[in-house]
């Protein structure tokens, strides 16, 4: 794989918008860059970030970077946690502490990233994702594997908010959540809108939910490897 | 009156009876020095008379010391025997330690050798001999160390709160013993701890109360940081070294230049995006050097639902200072390519509500230690050093600075104005 494409996987990858996330634009580039091995990934995110650091886009671009890093390497000793993101004042959901989630905002459920906290206030200067880097370089090994999420993925919202007192949050957070399953699946189940801000608001009603499920389920869809994406059985 | 028994009392209880103590102003300090003198008289060494001298002059102060020289040239010192001339030692007190340095060169890089070690600041042993090290049997046991050495609350003492009182800081600011790579306590964590903070960082072993060669490095960094060089900038902390660090922290720091100019250079923005989100991003543009932009942040944010219910997701700090460093270039650290700050809210679709940021910005010399700036203290300010402690030392605001917004993203709505 040459820098540009590299590079090209690590812009295409989310940043921190609970609102937009996007899971499979950081399973496509794990599993793309994770063969390259430690070093070559760490030098195409340094090469990638001295282009960012210049643009007006930097804050997204640190926050799509340090995300990536929290998938593709993997603490040493199982003692150690990544160092804390100081990109800002994360939203925290009461029933998803971010003292639980050690890759927080960060949620791997299944092989499957969800960013559990949708975005930050900031008024002052987010961490040079260098240092992020540096962290992983001394003290990560590669992710010795691939992501392979689930054939059906829809119900891990289900999953991670199981036994929460979600009550206590806005109850927006299982339609975040769904809205990035969603996109995750959206190469074989694309739905209209799921950008939009009323799209959310549909999702909050469980019967319209119950009906993704379904219509998801029914194409009998699967995980391919190969493609690095979902396909149809059929 | 044996001079221990001055040391001890209260110096608002000194007698004032004795002849000399008429003769100056200040009774508190000078009799003390005075009597010293007078004991001058007495069967001593040529080197012990010159650090009775050197203890002496540090005791009374510059401006005192010609005081008293005047008042020995008027006879007051009943015999005064010294190696130096009442009027070499009086050119000695145009800056500290010119007594030290006019005795150095009248008796010879201080009879001790090329790699003088007298004055302080270089080689192994950099203890100024007190009267007692230096064997003052002459005076018959009436002076100890204790009576001749500097104490706390002489008026040569340490300024800033994290130093004053600390008996081996103000020794090494008496000129009475050095800080140095060997020695280990709380005097050297405080200064350890100011060097952290003054951002000479110490990355292996931190602030360990430790003097190791990592403390000793970020000391010489300090030292050429602040133009001390020679003897004064060998890793080694005594009077020069002690009186800049304190400075920095002190009440004796200079004040910014009234001139300091602090403006904003606009990369980006501000942008008002739907659903709330916001975004402005700006570099730093300042005259000042060697000190600090402050920036005081005061947030306001009010969420609803769109049933008018209110929403509490979104938690920021109220108040808080950040920090960013100005070196002598005028460069401003930490930076991202050209931006130093960058202020963002965060897309809350489906809510309706206001928020504001206001901000005031300073320039300063040092950040306040009690106001314990910490990089990432403060979750808003990000990577900057920051703090929810006002810091004292702001001074006058020297820009001001706003952003705001109402935001509707209920129904059909989707609006976010300035505000």
């Amino acid at each position: 794989m040459d820098e540009k494409t590299a590079l090209g996987l690590i812009s295409r990858c989310s940043k921190w918008d609970g609102y937009t996330f996007d899971p499979l634009s950081h399973i496509q580039a794990v599993n793309l860059l994770q063969p390259l091995g430690k070093e070559q990934v760490l030098a195409s995110l340094r090469a990638f970030w001295q282009k960012a650091e210049a643009s007006n886009n930097r804050l997204d671009d640190s926050t799509r970077m340090v995300l990536l890093l929290r998938l593709l390497f993997v603490p040493k000793s199982p003692n150690q946690n990544f160092p804390t993101i100081r990109t800002g004042n994360p939203v925290v959901y009461p029933s998803l502490p971010e003292k639980e989630f050690p890759l927080f905002p960060l949620a791997l459920v299944e092989a499957v990233p969800l960013l559990i906290s949708p975005g930050f206030s900031l008024g002052g200067l987010p961490e040079n994702p260098l240092n992020q880097i540096d962290f992983c370089e001394h003290n990560c090994v590669i992710r010795p594997a691939p992501l392979s999420p689930p054939d059906n993925p829809l119900p891990l919202a289900e999953k991670l908010l199981q036994n929460r007192s979600v009550n206590k949050d806005s109850q927006d957070l299982p339609a975040i959540l769904q809205a990035q399953l969603l996109r995750l699946v959206s190469s074989v189940y694309p739905v209209a809108g799921e950008n939009d801000f009323g799209f959310f608001s549909s999702l909050q009603k469980p019967a319209i939910w119950q009906k993704h499920v379904q219509a998801f389920s029914d194409l009998k869809a699967h995980w391919s490897s190969t493609q690095n994406d979902y396909q149809a059985s059929v | 009156m044996p001079l221990q028994n001055l040391q001890t009392k209260p110096q608002n209880q000194l007698n004032n009876s004795d002849a000399s103590d008429e003769r100056v102003e200040n009774p508190a300090t000078i009799p003390y020095g005075a009597r010293a003198m007078a004991l001058l008289g007495g069967n001593v060494s040529p080197i012990q008379r010159r650090n009775i001298v050197q203890q002496v002059a540090r005791t009374v102060g510059n401006r005192q010391v010609q005081r008293l020289l005047s008042s020995i040239k008027s006879g007051g010192t009943g015999g005064l025997k010294m190696g130096v001339s009442p009027e070499e030692l009086g050119q000695a007190t145009v800056g500290y330690g010119g007594v030290s340095q006019a005795l150095e060169r009248e008796e010879g890089a201080c009879g001790c050798g090329a790699s003088c070690n007298c004055s302080g600041e270089k080689g192994e042993d950099t203890t100024i001999p007190t009267l007692e090290s230096a064997g003052v049997e002459g005076l018959g046991g009436i002076v100890s160390s204790a009576t001749i050495e500097r104490t706390i609350g002489d008026g040569h003492d340490l300024a800033s709160p994290r130093f004053s009182g600390d008996p081996q800081l103000e020794a090494a600011f008496d000129n009475e013993r050095m800080v140095r790579q060997g020695q280990n306590g709380e005097h050297v964590r405080k200064i350890q701890q100011a060097l952290v903070d003054l951002g000479f960082q110490l990355p292996q072993f931190g602030v360990d109360g430790d003097f190791g060669r990592e403390t000793k490095r970020a000391v010489k960094s300090f030292q050429r940081n602040s133009q001390l060089l020679g003897r004064d900038g060998d890793g080694v902390i005594g009077p020069v070294t002690m009186e800049n660090m304190d400075n920095r922290f002190g009440a004796a720091a200079p004040a910014p230049a009234p001139n300091v100019t602090v403006t904003e250079n606009v990369t980006d923005g501000p942008h008002h995006l739907p659903a709330g989100e916001f975004l402005w991003q700006i570099g730093w543009n300042t005259t000042g050097r060697n000190g600090f932009i402050v920036q005081e942040i005061n947030n306001v944010y009010n969420a609803q639902n769109c049933n008018g219910s209110a929403n509490n997701q979104v938690v920021q700090t109220p108040r808080y200072w950040e920090a960013w460093r100005v070196n002598a270039a005028g460069q401003v650290t930490p930076n991202l390519g050209a931006v130093n700050d960058i202020w963002s809210r965060v897309r809350r679709p489906g809510l309706k509500g206001n928020w504001t940021m206001n901000a005031n910005v300073f320039f300063v010399n040092n950040l306040e230690p009690a106001a314990n700036f910490t990089a990432g203290g403060v979750r808003d300010a990000g990577d900057l050093q920051a703090t929810t402690t006002q810091p004292g030392n702001l001074g006058t605001s020297l820009l001001t600075r706003h952003a705001g917004g109402i935001w509707d993203n209920c129904g059909e709505n989707d609006t976010h104005d300035p505000a």
